[in-house]
Protein backbone atom coordinates (compact mmCIF):
# COMPACT_ATOMS: atom_id res chain seq x y z
CA UNK A 1 0.00 0.00 0.00
CA UNK A 2 1.34 3.48 -0.81
CA UNK A 3 1.75 5.81 2.16
CA UNK A 4 1.13 9.24 0.66
CA UNK A 5 1.51 11.12 3.95
CA UNK A 6 4.84 9.73 5.11
CA UNK A 7 7.90 11.91 5.76
CA UNK A 8 11.44 10.73 6.58
CA UNK A 9 12.02 9.62 10.16
CA UNK A 10 13.85 12.32 12.11
CA UNK A 11 11.91 15.15 10.46
CA UNK A 12 8.52 16.59 11.42
CA UNK A 13 5.82 18.99 10.37
CA UNK A 14 4.94 22.01 12.46
CA UNK A 15 1.48 23.53 12.41
CA UNK A 16 -0.91 25.36 14.69
CA UNK A 17 0.51 26.56 17.99
CA UNK A 18 3.78 24.59 17.62
CA UNK A 19 4.52 26.32 14.30
CA UNK A 20 3.57 29.68 15.81
CA UNK A 21 5.93 29.08 18.74
CA UNK A 22 8.81 28.05 16.46
CA UNK A 23 8.43 31.14 14.26
CA UNK A 24 8.04 33.41 17.29
CA UNK A 25 11.30 32.02 18.71
CA UNK A 26 13.07 32.57 15.40
CA UNK A 27 11.77 36.12 15.16
CA UNK A 28 12.68 36.95 18.77
CA UNK A 29 16.25 35.72 18.29
CA UNK A 30 16.64 37.51 14.94
CA UNK A 31 15.53 40.68 16.78
CA UNK A 32 18.18 40.24 19.50
CA UNK A 33 20.93 39.48 16.97
CA UNK A 34 20.06 42.39 14.68
CA UNK A 35 19.82 44.86 17.59
CA UNK A 36 23.46 44.00 18.34
CA UNK A 37 24.55 44.73 14.76
CA UNK A 38 24.46 41.22 13.30
CA UNK A 39 23.21 41.02 9.70
CA UNK A 40 21.18 38.10 8.47
CA UNK A 41 22.67 35.76 5.86
CA UNK A 42 21.25 32.81 3.98
CA UNK A 43 23.29 29.99 2.45
CA UNK A 44 22.26 26.91 0.44
CA UNK A 45 20.83 23.91 2.28
CA UNK A 46 23.37 21.71 0.49
CA UNK A 47 27.06 22.36 -0.17
CA UNK A 48 30.03 20.47 -1.59
CA UNK A 49 30.81 17.86 1.05
CA UNK A 50 34.49 18.95 1.02
CA UNK A 51 33.53 22.02 3.02
CA UNK A 52 32.39 19.89 5.96
CA UNK A 53 35.05 17.16 5.56
CA UNK A 54 37.73 19.84 5.85
CA UNK A 55 35.88 21.25 8.85
CA UNK A 56 36.50 17.92 10.58
CA UNK A 57 32.88 16.82 10.70
CA UNK A 58 32.66 13.04 10.51
CA UNK A 59 31.25 12.02 7.07
CA UNK A 60 29.23 9.34 8.86
CA UNK A 61 27.23 12.10 10.54
CA UNK A 62 26.18 13.75 7.27
CA UNK A 63 23.52 13.22 4.63
CA UNK A 64 25.63 13.00 1.46
CA UNK A 65 24.66 12.42 -2.14
CA UNK A 66 26.16 12.70 -5.63
CA UNK A 67 25.09 15.38 -8.13
CA UNK A 68 24.84 14.93 -11.90
CA UNK A 69 28.49 15.85 -12.38
CA UNK A 70 29.54 13.16 -9.92
CA UNK A 71 30.44 15.65 -7.17
CA UNK A 72 29.60 14.76 -3.57
CA UNK A 73 27.18 17.16 -1.86
CA UNK A 74 26.02 17.24 1.76
CA UNK A 75 22.98 18.70 3.47
CA UNK A 76 24.19 21.35 5.92
CA UNK A 77 25.00 19.57 9.23
CA UNK A 78 26.08 22.84 10.83
CA UNK A 79 25.88 26.58 10.11
CA UNK A 80 29.38 27.71 11.07
CA UNK A 81 31.23 26.27 8.07
CA UNK A 82 28.83 27.70 5.44
CA UNK A 83 28.82 31.05 7.27
CA UNK A 84 32.65 31.13 7.31
CA UNK A 85 32.79 30.21 3.63
CA UNK A 86 30.25 32.90 2.70
CA UNK A 87 32.02 35.48 4.88
CA UNK A 88 35.39 34.83 3.26
CA UNK A 89 33.91 35.89 -0.10
CA UNK A 90 32.77 39.28 1.24
CA UNK A 91 34.83 42.43 0.47
CA UNK A 92 37.69 43.14 2.88
CA UNK A 93 36.70 45.52 5.70
CA UNK A 94 38.37 46.82 8.84
CA UNK A 95 35.52 46.12 11.23
CA UNK A 96 34.71 42.54 12.12
CA UNK A 97 31.89 40.82 10.23
CA UNK A 98 28.82 40.19 12.38
CA UNK A 99 26.58 37.60 10.74
CA UNK A 100 23.46 35.82 11.93
CA UNK A 101 21.33 33.05 10.48
CA UNK A 102 18.42 30.70 11.13
CA UNK A 103 17.40 27.53 9.37
CA UNK A 104 17.40 23.73 9.40
CA UNK A 105 20.47 21.50 9.79
CA UNK A 106 20.67 17.78 9.02
CA UNK A 107 22.70 15.23 10.90
CA UNK A 108 22.90 11.47 11.07
CA UNK A 109 22.84 10.40 14.72
CA UNK A 110 23.13 6.70 15.51
CA UNK A 111 22.39 5.93 11.89
CA UNK A 112 19.18 7.98 11.85
CA UNK A 113 18.46 11.30 10.20
CA UNK A 114 17.86 14.19 12.58
CA UNK A 115 16.63 17.58 11.40
CA UNK A 116 16.88 20.54 13.75
CA UNK A 117 16.44 24.27 13.37
CA UNK A 118 19.39 26.36 14.44
CA UNK A 119 19.61 30.12 14.96
CA UNK A 120 22.98 31.64 15.68
CA UNK A 121 25.69 34.23 15.16
CA UNK A 122 29.29 34.36 13.95
CA UNK A 123 31.69 37.17 14.88
CA UNK A 124 34.48 37.04 12.30
CA UNK A 125 37.54 39.32 12.53
CA UNK A 126 39.40 40.94 15.42
CA UNK A 127 37.26 42.98 17.81
CA UNK A 128 40.12 44.38 19.88
CA UNK A 129 43.66 43.78 21.02
CA UNK A 130 42.76 40.46 22.61
CA UNK A 131 40.43 37.61 21.68
CA UNK A 132 38.74 37.81 25.07
CA UNK A 133 36.75 40.84 23.89
CA UNK A 134 35.16 38.79 21.13
CA UNK A 135 34.57 35.87 23.49
CA UNK A 136 32.80 38.18 25.94
CA UNK A 137 30.65 39.74 23.21
CA UNK A 138 29.54 36.29 22.11
CA UNK A 139 28.98 34.98 25.65
CA UNK A 140 26.91 38.01 26.68
CA UNK A 141 24.86 37.65 23.51
CA UNK A 142 24.41 33.92 24.24
CA UNK A 143 23.05 34.70 27.72
CA UNK A 144 20.72 37.45 26.45
CA UNK A 145 19.50 35.22 23.61
CA UNK A 146 18.69 32.28 25.88
CA UNK A 147 16.78 34.59 28.24
CA UNK A 148 14.91 36.00 25.23
CA UNK A 149 13.65 32.51 24.33
CA UNK A 150 11.85 32.43 27.68
CA UNK A 151 14.21 30.04 29.46
CA UNK A 152 14.86 31.30 32.97
CA UNK A 153 16.91 28.43 34.31
CA UNK A 154 19.93 27.60 32.14
CA UNK A 155 23.66 27.09 32.53
CA UNK A 156 26.33 28.47 30.18
CA UNK A 157 29.29 26.15 30.42
CA UNK A 158 32.76 26.75 28.98
CA UNK A 159 35.60 24.49 27.98
CA UNK A 160 38.75 25.12 25.92
CA UNK A 161 40.10 23.13 22.97
CA UNK A 162 43.67 24.10 23.94
CA UNK A 163 43.50 22.52 27.39
CA UNK A 164 42.90 18.96 26.18
CA UNK A 165 45.37 19.42 23.31
CA UNK A 166 48.01 20.67 25.77
CA UNK A 167 47.54 17.78 28.19
CA UNK A 168 47.75 15.23 25.36
CA UNK A 169 50.92 16.83 23.98
CA UNK A 170 52.48 16.89 27.45
CA UNK A 171 51.66 13.21 27.97
CA UNK A 172 52.97 12.36 24.49
CA UNK A 173 49.80 10.49 23.48
CA UNK A 174 49.58 9.13 19.94
CA UNK A 175 46.45 9.51 17.80
CA UNK A 176 44.75 6.35 19.00
CA UNK A 177 45.47 6.91 22.70
CA UNK A 178 44.20 10.46 22.36
CA UNK A 179 40.97 9.25 20.78
CA UNK A 180 40.48 6.69 23.58
CA UNK A 181 41.06 9.32 26.25
CA UNK A 182 38.73 11.74 24.46
CA UNK A 183 35.99 9.15 24.23
CA UNK A 184 36.23 8.12 27.89
CA UNK A 185 36.37 11.76 29.03
CA UNK A 186 33.34 12.64 26.97
CA UNK A 187 31.38 9.94 28.82
CA UNK A 188 32.99 10.86 32.17
CA UNK A 189 33.79 7.15 32.33
CA UNK A 190 36.60 6.80 34.88
CA UNK A 191 36.93 3.05 34.32
CA UNK A 192 37.35 3.32 30.54
CA UNK A 193 39.80 6.16 31.09
CA UNK A 194 41.83 3.98 33.42
CA UNK A 195 41.91 1.25 30.76
CA UNK A 196 42.93 3.75 28.08
CA UNK A 197 45.83 4.91 30.27
CA UNK A 198 46.87 1.44 31.43
CA UNK A 199 50.31 1.52 29.83
CA UNK A 200 51.09 5.14 30.82
CA UNK A 201 53.41 6.37 33.53
CA UNK A 202 52.06 7.04 37.00
CA UNK A 203 52.08 10.84 36.89
CA UNK A 204 50.49 11.09 33.41
CA UNK A 205 47.80 8.69 34.53
CA UNK A 206 47.10 10.63 37.72
CA UNK A 207 46.78 13.86 35.76
CA UNK A 208 44.54 12.62 32.97
CA UNK A 209 42.33 10.64 35.36
CA UNK A 210 41.17 14.01 36.76
CA UNK A 211 39.76 15.17 33.39
CA UNK A 212 36.18 13.87 33.88
CA UNK A 213 35.91 15.59 37.27
CA UNK A 214 37.04 19.04 36.14
CA UNK A 215 33.65 20.71 36.04
CA UNK A 216 31.95 23.32 38.21
CA UNK A 217 32.78 26.91 39.18
CA UNK A 218 36.01 28.86 38.73
CA UNK A 219 37.75 26.68 41.36
CA UNK A 220 38.08 24.10 38.57
CA UNK A 221 40.55 26.38 36.76
CA UNK A 222 42.68 26.58 39.88
CA UNK A 223 42.75 22.77 40.24
CA UNK A 224 43.61 22.43 36.55
CA UNK A 225 46.51 24.86 36.81
CA UNK A 226 48.22 22.65 39.38
CA UNK A 227 47.87 19.61 37.12
CA UNK A 228 50.12 20.62 34.25
CA UNK A 229 53.17 22.62 33.20
CA UNK A 230 52.26 22.66 29.54
CA UNK A 231 52.26 26.14 27.97
CA UNK A 232 49.26 25.57 25.70
CA UNK A 233 47.19 24.21 28.59
CA UNK A 234 48.13 27.20 30.76
CA UNK A 235 47.30 29.66 27.97
CA UNK A 236 43.88 27.98 27.72
CA UNK A 237 43.29 28.37 31.47
CA UNK A 238 44.37 32.02 31.38
CA UNK A 239 41.89 32.68 28.58
CA UNK A 240 39.11 31.12 30.64
CA UNK A 241 40.16 33.07 33.73
CA UNK A 242 40.03 36.33 31.77
CA UNK A 243 36.49 35.42 30.68
CA UNK A 244 35.49 34.55 34.23
CA UNK A 245 36.80 37.91 35.45
CA UNK A 246 34.29 39.65 33.16
CA UNK A 247 31.34 37.24 33.19
CA UNK A 248 31.50 36.13 36.83
CA UNK A 249 29.07 33.44 37.88
CA UNK A 250 27.05 33.68 34.68
CA UNK A 251 29.39 30.97 33.38
CA UNK A 252 30.60 27.64 34.72
CA UNK A 253 33.27 25.30 33.39
CA UNK A 254 33.82 21.77 32.18
CA UNK A 255 37.37 21.12 30.99
CA UNK A 256 36.29 17.66 29.85
CA UNK A 257 33.95 19.30 27.33
CA UNK A 258 35.23 18.21 23.93
CA UNK A 259 32.88 19.33 21.15
CA UNK A 260 31.59 17.13 18.34
CA UNK A 261 32.99 19.34 15.61
CA UNK A 262 36.76 19.45 15.21
CA UNK A 263 37.31 23.03 14.04
CA UNK A 264 37.38 24.72 17.46
CA UNK A 265 40.71 26.23 18.58
CA UNK A 266 39.87 28.14 21.77
CA UNK A 267 36.98 28.64 24.14
CA UNK A 268 34.05 26.27 23.57
CA UNK A 269 30.62 26.78 25.07
CA UNK A 270 27.38 24.95 25.59
CA UNK A 271 24.05 26.02 27.04
CA UNK A 272 22.17 23.48 29.15
CA UNK A 273 18.59 23.62 30.41
CA UNK A 274 16.50 21.27 32.57
CA UNK A 275 14.33 18.94 30.50
CA UNK A 276 16.39 19.25 27.31
CA UNK A 277 18.60 16.18 27.26
CA UNK A 278 20.93 17.73 24.69
CA UNK A 279 22.56 21.19 24.76
CA UNK A 280 20.24 24.05 23.79
CA UNK A 281 23.26 26.04 22.57
CA UNK A 282 26.73 25.13 21.28
CA UNK A 283 29.62 27.18 19.96
CA UNK A 284 33.16 28.35 20.41
CA UNK A 285 36.23 29.98 18.92
CA UNK A 286 37.63 28.76 15.58
CA UNK A 287 40.63 30.88 14.63
CA UNK A 288 42.10 28.68 11.87
CA UNK A 289 39.01 28.10 9.79
CA UNK A 290 38.91 31.33 7.74
CA UNK A 291 42.52 30.79 6.61
CA UNK A 292 41.21 27.83 4.62
CA UNK A 293 39.33 30.32 2.47
CA UNK A 294 42.34 32.64 2.14
CA UNK A 295 41.39 35.04 4.94
CA UNK A 296 43.39 35.02 8.19
CA UNK A 297 40.66 36.07 10.60
CA UNK A 298 39.91 34.98 14.16
CA UNK A 299 36.31 33.94 14.69
CA UNK A 300 33.86 32.95 17.39
CA UNK A 301 30.14 32.15 17.42
CA UNK A 302 27.28 30.02 18.66
CA UNK A 303 24.14 28.30 17.42
CA UNK A 304 20.92 27.75 19.36
CA UNK A 305 18.99 24.51 18.77
CA UNK A 306 15.37 25.72 18.63
CA UNK A 307 13.93 22.21 18.90
CA UNK A 308 15.76 21.61 22.18
CA UNK A 309 14.60 25.06 23.39
CA UNK A 310 10.98 24.09 22.67
CA UNK A 311 11.43 20.87 24.69
CA UNK A 312 12.94 22.78 27.61
CA UNK A 313 10.15 25.39 27.51
CA UNK A 314 7.49 22.68 27.51
CA UNK A 315 9.04 21.00 30.56
CA UNK A 316 9.37 24.25 32.52
CA UNK A 317 5.79 25.35 31.63
CA UNK B 1 13.33 16.39 42.21
CA UNK B 2 15.78 13.87 40.74
CA UNK B 3 14.27 11.27 38.38
CA UNK B 4 15.83 7.81 38.03
CA UNK B 5 15.17 5.22 35.33
CA UNK B 6 15.52 1.75 36.86
CA UNK B 7 14.89 -1.76 35.60
CA UNK B 8 12.88 -4.02 37.90
CA UNK B 9 14.91 -6.96 39.16
CA UNK B 10 18.55 -7.72 39.88
CA UNK B 11 20.07 -4.35 39.00
CA UNK B 12 17.58 -2.38 41.07
CA UNK B 13 17.94 -4.71 44.05
CA UNK B 14 21.70 -4.12 43.91
CA UNK B 15 21.31 -0.37 43.58
CA UNK B 16 18.90 0.14 46.49
CA UNK B 17 21.53 -0.41 49.21
CA UNK B 18 24.01 1.96 47.57
CA UNK B 19 21.36 4.60 46.80
CA UNK B 20 20.09 4.54 50.40
CA UNK B 21 23.63 4.99 51.71
CA UNK B 22 23.97 7.94 49.32
CA UNK B 23 20.87 9.56 50.82
CA UNK B 24 18.06 8.62 48.40
CA UNK B 25 14.76 7.43 49.88
CA UNK B 26 14.19 4.13 48.03
CA UNK B 27 11.09 3.09 50.00
CA UNK B 28 8.81 3.39 46.91
CA UNK B 29 10.88 0.61 45.31
CA UNK B 30 10.36 -1.88 48.13
CA UNK B 31 6.71 -2.67 47.33
CA UNK B 32 7.17 -5.54 44.90
CA UNK B 33 3.46 -6.13 44.38
CA UNK B 34 2.76 -2.60 43.15
CA UNK B 35 2.23 -2.16 39.45
CA UNK B 36 2.84 1.58 39.48
CA UNK B 37 5.40 2.52 36.85
CA UNK B 38 6.19 5.98 38.24
CA UNK B 39 6.84 6.22 41.98
CA UNK B 40 7.77 9.24 44.06
CA UNK B 41 9.45 9.25 47.46
CA UNK B 42 7.28 10.59 50.35
CA UNK B 43 9.48 13.71 50.68
CA UNK B 44 9.05 14.43 46.95
CA UNK B 45 12.81 14.57 46.31
CA UNK B 46 13.19 11.39 44.26
CA UNK B 47 11.12 9.90 41.48
CA UNK B 48 11.60 6.42 40.03
CA UNK B 49 10.50 5.33 36.56
CA UNK B 50 10.43 1.55 36.17
CA UNK B 51 11.43 0.48 32.66
CA UNK B 52 12.90 -2.46 30.74
CA UNK B 53 16.69 -2.81 31.20
CA UNK B 54 17.47 -2.10 27.51
CA UNK B 55 15.40 1.10 27.71
CA UNK B 56 17.30 2.68 30.62
CA UNK B 57 19.88 4.39 28.31
CA UNK B 58 17.04 5.77 26.15
CA UNK B 59 15.30 7.45 29.11
CA UNK B 60 18.53 8.88 30.51
CA UNK B 61 20.02 10.02 27.22
CA UNK B 62 16.83 11.87 26.27
CA UNK B 63 16.73 13.69 29.62
CA UNK B 64 13.34 12.26 30.66
CA UNK B 65 15.27 10.64 33.52
CA UNK B 66 18.27 12.37 35.13
CA UNK B 67 20.09 9.16 36.00
CA UNK B 68 19.74 5.40 35.88
CA UNK B 69 21.34 2.06 36.62
CA UNK B 70 22.22 -0.21 33.72
CA UNK B 71 24.77 -2.88 32.77
CA UNK B 72 27.73 -1.86 30.65
CA UNK B 73 26.72 -4.52 28.09
CA UNK B 74 23.37 -2.76 27.51
CA UNK B 75 25.09 0.63 27.40
CA UNK B 76 27.63 -0.44 24.80
CA UNK B 77 24.87 -1.89 22.64
CA UNK B 78 22.76 1.29 22.93
CA UNK B 79 25.70 3.57 22.04
CA UNK B 80 23.81 6.66 23.24
CA UNK B 81 25.45 9.87 24.51
CA UNK B 82 25.36 10.05 28.31
CA UNK B 83 27.73 10.14 31.28
CA UNK B 84 28.79 6.74 32.58
CA UNK B 85 29.92 7.95 35.96
CA UNK B 86 30.18 5.22 38.57
CA UNK B 87 30.99 1.53 38.31
CA UNK B 88 28.64 0.06 40.93
CA UNK B 89 30.58 -3.19 41.06
CA UNK B 90 27.69 -5.68 41.07
CA UNK B 91 26.14 -7.49 38.10
CA UNK B 92 29.58 -8.57 36.93
CA UNK B 93 29.82 -10.58 33.73
CA UNK B 94 31.96 -10.80 30.58
CA UNK B 95 31.00 -10.03 26.98
CA UNK B 96 32.48 -12.88 24.97
CA UNK B 97 32.69 -14.61 21.63
CA UNK B 98 31.72 -18.25 22.27
CA UNK B 99 31.54 -21.36 20.13
CA UNK B 100 32.92 -24.85 19.65
CA UNK B 101 36.63 -25.12 20.58
CA UNK B 102 37.51 -26.37 17.08
CA UNK B 103 36.21 -23.10 15.59
CA UNK B 104 38.72 -20.98 17.49
CA UNK B 105 41.14 -20.68 14.58
CA UNK B 106 38.38 -19.17 12.44
CA UNK B 107 38.72 -16.02 14.59
CA UNK B 108 42.23 -15.46 13.20
CA UNK B 109 40.77 -13.70 10.15
CA UNK B 110 39.94 -14.46 6.55
CA UNK B 111 36.61 -15.88 5.45
CA UNK B 112 33.38 -14.83 7.04
CA UNK B 113 31.41 -15.84 10.11
CA UNK B 114 27.75 -16.09 11.01
CA UNK B 115 27.28 -14.60 14.48
CA UNK B 116 24.10 -15.10 16.53
CA UNK B 117 23.66 -12.42 19.20
CA UNK B 118 21.44 -10.11 21.23
CA UNK B 119 24.18 -7.47 20.73
CA UNK B 120 24.46 -6.78 16.96
CA UNK B 121 26.23 -3.46 17.41
CA UNK B 122 28.90 -4.84 19.73
CA UNK B 123 29.43 -7.87 17.46
CA UNK B 124 29.76 -5.72 14.32
CA UNK B 125 32.23 -3.31 15.97
CA UNK B 126 34.36 -6.08 17.48
CA UNK B 127 34.75 -8.07 14.27
CA UNK B 128 35.09 -5.00 12.04
CA UNK B 129 38.03 -3.83 14.15
CA UNK B 130 39.66 -7.20 13.54
CA UNK B 131 38.96 -7.31 9.81
CA UNK B 132 36.62 -10.29 9.95
CA UNK B 133 33.50 -10.12 7.82
CA UNK B 134 30.39 -11.28 9.67
CA UNK B 135 26.73 -11.87 9.05
CA UNK B 136 24.76 -10.97 12.18
CA UNK B 137 21.82 -13.18 13.11
CA UNK B 138 19.85 -11.17 15.68
CA UNK B 139 18.19 -13.30 18.36
CA UNK B 140 16.25 -12.34 21.51
CA UNK B 141 17.35 -15.20 23.79
CA UNK B 142 18.89 -18.70 24.11
CA UNK B 143 21.63 -17.50 21.80
CA UNK B 144 23.68 -20.64 22.62
CA UNK B 145 21.38 -22.58 20.32
CA UNK B 146 22.94 -20.86 17.30
CA UNK B 147 26.04 -23.08 16.91
CA UNK B 148 24.25 -26.16 18.28
CA UNK B 149 21.67 -26.28 15.52
CA UNK B 150 23.87 -24.80 12.82
CA UNK B 151 22.14 -21.40 12.69
CA UNK B 152 25.45 -19.62 13.31
CA UNK B 153 29.19 -20.38 13.61
CA UNK B 154 29.73 -18.50 16.88
CA UNK B 155 27.78 -16.29 19.32
CA UNK B 156 28.48 -12.97 21.04
CA UNK B 157 26.87 -12.92 24.48
CA UNK B 158 27.40 -12.20 28.16
CA UNK B 159 28.88 -14.99 30.25
CA UNK B 160 28.38 -15.18 34.03
CA UNK B 161 29.27 -18.65 35.31
CA UNK B 162 29.73 -20.33 31.92
CA UNK B 163 27.49 -23.22 33.05
CA UNK B 164 25.12 -23.10 30.06
CA UNK B 165 28.08 -22.99 27.68
CA UNK B 166 29.77 -26.05 29.22
CA UNK B 167 26.52 -28.04 29.36
CA UNK B 168 26.27 -27.59 25.59
CA UNK B 169 29.88 -28.26 24.65
CA UNK B 170 30.65 -24.60 23.95
CA UNK B 171 33.38 -22.41 25.42
CA UNK B 172 34.60 -18.83 25.55
CA UNK B 173 36.79 -18.23 22.50
CA UNK B 174 37.52 -14.54 23.07
CA UNK B 175 36.71 -11.96 25.71
CA UNK B 176 35.47 -8.58 24.44
CA UNK B 177 35.07 -6.64 27.72
CA UNK B 178 34.10 -6.92 31.38
CA UNK B 179 30.66 -5.66 32.24
CA UNK B 180 29.07 -4.55 35.50
CA UNK B 181 26.30 -2.21 36.63
CA UNK B 182 26.87 1.50 35.99
CA UNK B 183 25.31 4.67 37.30
CA UNK B 184 24.57 6.68 34.16
CA UNK B 185 23.69 10.37 34.18
CA UNK B 186 22.15 12.70 31.61
CA UNK B 187 24.71 15.22 30.34
CA UNK B 188 22.54 18.28 30.92
CA UNK B 189 21.02 17.06 34.20
CA UNK B 190 24.44 16.69 35.84
CA UNK B 191 24.94 20.45 35.49
CA UNK B 192 21.41 21.81 35.93
CA UNK B 193 19.67 19.43 38.35
CA UNK B 194 20.06 20.58 41.95
CA UNK B 195 21.80 18.02 44.16
CA UNK B 196 22.52 15.49 41.41
CA UNK B 197 26.28 16.01 41.35
CA UNK B 198 26.48 15.59 45.12
CA UNK B 199 24.35 12.44 44.91
CA UNK B 200 26.64 10.95 42.25
CA UNK B 201 29.68 11.71 44.38
CA UNK B 202 28.07 10.07 47.40
CA UNK B 203 27.24 6.97 45.33
CA UNK B 204 30.88 6.80 44.20
CA UNK B 205 31.91 6.92 47.87
CA UNK B 206 29.28 4.44 49.09
CA UNK B 207 29.79 1.61 46.69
Amino acid sequence: LPEPFRIPEGTRDYHGTAAARLFALEAALAGVFQARGYTRISTPACEYADLFDQGMINPKNMVRFVDRQGEVLALRPDWTLPAARACAALPVQNDPYRLCYAGPTYEIRDGLLSESTQAGVELIGATGAVDTEGDIEILSLAAVSLRQTGLNNFVLELGHAGFFAGLCAEAGLDGEQRENVRRATQRKDALALEWALESMGHSIKNTLMKLPTLYGGAEVLETARNMTDHLQAHAALEALEAIHAKMGDQVSFDLGLIPRFGYYTGMTLQGLAPGAGRPVLTGGRYDNLLARFGRELPAVGFGINLNQIMIALEVSA
Amino acid sequence: MITFALAKGRLTQGAIGIFEKAGADCSPLLDETSRKLVRTSPDGRFRYILVKPVDVPVYVSSGVADAGVVGRDTLAEAGLPLYEMVDLGFGACRMCVCGFPQDKQRLQGGGSLRVATKYPRIAREWFARRGIHIEVIPLQGSVELGPLVGLSDVIVDIVESGGTLRANGLEVLEEIFHSSARLVVNRASLKVQQGLREFVERVAGAR
